[in-house]
């Protein structure tokens, strides 16, 4: 039996097709493998939040994910969300407004979950908002900027056409 | 050279954990095949977020069994007076689940464990298996007299929840299902401290069962007439109840003051 494992996926619209080793996580595969470094590792052990991204549309932590999970799937991450000419997600758009990161290192794992947020509740609550970012931790901000900008994004992406 | 490669304290590249066997079995029988067939059984994996904490606490893996290419294990159906919840259900879908209703009060509790994120992945059955004390699922389990049903090459067990911790090795087994006996007026009701960390389940419909559960220690099932004062209730939990964050004195008033709210919250229903 093979060390390696063989992915054939999308990786924000793309196609990708590589050969990784049996235990390479889905963090290590996007970051190394696809080149793709917004999604950040911090805890390594699915607490933070940092390295959330889109699998088939679900929020994961993929530093507790194995690439080979990928195989046949969808990935989407921070990268893939501005649209073909460069215009930013309304999720986007709204932490830039609002400024509400200071290190930024938590900052694309808190947008890709405020994406999956979205894409399921277009006009969540406030509680639901703050169920929601429960699981993903920033030690910047005291995220109260970060509720704000989850808010505006809502509003922003109901206000013109959604993604 | 940039000034971050002469930096003394740059550290150096996190090591690649070594590759393992990966087996993808796509039936409940393929998998269980495996496991009672290989010298070492691979290690199940399923939503990854006990697994993938437990490497990080210095587990080796040498195999590993996936059991997301399963195509069954899912899900939730309340069948011969019983509801019956596959054991690869994700806390996110049994907490929305039409069938889990059935039991008023488990699909709240299923939808309060952890976080959106880990409730989006992690498995019911994972939670079970993993064999932790902090974990609250066997809790809930212990309350509701659930069943885990274990299919392994030599056939099918049966298991108390209670008897998850005494069970010996179950690395050929595959937990398939967990099943809870629906009896006349059952409710589960869960609430928690965090600090110090304690859980407790209190389930309702003729004798009131109660679970509690400390980060360190397995979990105590204390049953009853519903009608006796939750202090009575509590004062049964064995002599030994305490652990390097709790004492057996907090845990009987915490406990006792946390089955008022219960059973409070069971009666409005």
């Amino acid at each position: 039996m093979s060390d390696t494992v063989s992915i054939t996926c999308t990786v924000n619209g793309e196609p990708v097709a590589a050969e990784v080793p049996t235990s390479t996580t889905l963090a290590d595969f996007i970051r190394e493998a696809c080149g793709l470094t917004g999604a950040k590792i911090a805890c390594g052990h699915a607490v933070c939040g940092a390295c959330t991204v889109h699998l088939d549309g679900v929020p994961v932590a993929s530093c507790s994910a194995y690439a080979f999970e990928a195989d046949g799937s969808e990935i989407r991450t921070v990268e893939g969300l501005e649209d073909a000419d460069g215009e930013l997600d309304p999720v986007q758009a709204a932490f830039a407004d609002l400024s509400a990161f200071q290190c930024g290192y938590c900052t694309s794992g808190m947008i890709m979950l405020t994406r999956a947020l979205l894409d399921r509740d277009p006009n969540p609550s406030g509680e639901t908002i703050r169920k929601w970012l429960n699981s993903n931790i920033c030690r910047c901000t005291g995220y109260e900027l970060i509720v704000e900008a989850v808010a505006k994004a809502a509003e922003a992406a109901n206000a013109g056409p959604m993604r | 050279m940039s000034p971050l490669d002469q930096s003394p304290n740059m550290l150096p590249p996190v090591r690649q954990l070594p590759p393992f066997r990966l087996f993808r079995p796509t039936t409940t029988a393929e998998a269980v095949g495996i496991l009672g067939s290989e010298e070492t059984p691979p290690i199940c994996y399923a939503g990854g977020t006990d697994l993938c904490l437990s490497v990080h606490e210095g587990r080796s893996v040498p195999s590993l069994l996936t059991l997301n290419t399963l195509d069954g294990l899912r899900g939730a159906e309340v069948r011969n007076g019983t509801l019956a919840i596959g054991a690869l259900a994700t806390f996110d879908e049994l907490s929305t689940h039409d069938q889990v209703t059935a039991i008023p009060g488990l699909a709240e509790a299923l939808g309060a464990i952890a976080n959106v994120r880990i409730r989006f992945r992690a498995t019911i059955g994972g939670n079970v298996i993993a064999r932790r004390t902090a974990y609250e699922v066997p809790i809930l389990l212990a309350a509701l007299d659930a069943r885990l049903v274990f299919e392994s090459s030599v056939g099918r067990r049966e298991l108390a929840a209670t008897d998850i911790w005494t069970a010996g090795d179950l690395d050929r087994s595959l937990l398939t299902e967990i099943e809870i006996p629906l009896t006349e007026g059952l409710a589960l009701d869960y609430d928690r401290t965090l600090r110090p960390w304690m859980t407790q389940a209190a389930a309702a419909g003729g004798i009131e069962r109660v679970a509690v559960g400390t980060r360190f220690l397995r979990p105590a099932l204390l049953s009853g007439d519903p009608g006796e004062p939750a202090e009575t209730r509590l004062s049964g939990l064995p002599g030994e109840f305490s652990d390097v964050l709790l004492t057996r004195d907090y845990v009987t008033g915490t406990g006792a003051a946390l089955l008022k709210r219960q059973r409070a919250r069971l009666a409005k229903g």
